[in-house]
């Protein structure tokens, strides 16, 4: 799944680590969501967009 | 910015203490020769037990669900499908003909033979889960 969130992170200078901070994940997943390689459960999509004011959707895009 | 409240080393460090301990009183039981009777066993085992569980608790409420993923993924296809390499080297390693048994039991004189070949096995199944698990996390890299 294609998602915006590197950008999202790069427009508020914040590193992964500090997002992972906020997200309560590791650094390591945030890399993760990032590069695509892992899809956020629904509940942590919601984390994602709350905490960029933004709906899911504009955030993560379906491939399908 | 927001305190992270990430942390699961914690419980892991916990767990390494815990059965530290636990290795450290079975050696020193070992060594001065002091044998525990099956009931103080009994409840050793049970203190051991809840301390463990407790822990994994911890440690599960404290990882996030792509470390969850992680965990499901290498319990389900490494420990569980390393269980039949860990068969097989148990069948060799009891075959008369290689003489490790022998070998093995000369090295552990106190371990009995059943003790022995289920720790072969859960240090297989242990193997095959930190393969899969570092598998999992390399390929989300």
């Amino acid at each position: 799944m294609k998602n915006r969130l590197k950008v999202l992170r790069a427009e508020r200078n914040w590193s992964q680590a500090d997002l992972a901070d906020r997200l309560q994940v590791s650094r390591q997943s945030v890399n993760a969501i990032e590069t695509g390689k892992y899809d956020p459960s629904l509940p942590l999509a919601f984390r994602i967009a709350r905490l960029f004011e933004l709906s899911i959707e504009e955030i993560f895009e379906d491939e399908g | 910015m927001t305190k992270s409240t990430y942390r699961p080393a914690r419980p892991i460090l916990g767990l390494v203490l815990l059965f530290g301990v636990m290795f450290a009183l079975i050696g020193a039981q070992r060594m001065l020769g002091l044998a525990l009777p099956a009931g103080g066993r009994l409840v050793l085992a049970a203190v051991i037990l809840i301390a463990t569980s407790w822990l994994v608790r911890l440690y599960w409420r404290a990882i996030d669900e792509a470390a969850k993923d992680a965990q499901k993924t290498a319990w389900f296809w490494g420990a569980s499908l390393a269980a039949i390499p860990g068969v097989v080297l148990l069948e060799v390693l009891s075959a008369r003909r290689f003489g490790l048994s022998e070998h093995l039991q000369s090295l552990a004189p106190h371990m009995s033979q059943l003790v022995m070949g289920g720790l072969i096995i859960i240090l297989a199944q242990l193997a095959g889960f930190l393969l899969a698990w570092a598998i999992w996390w390399a390929g989300k890299r």
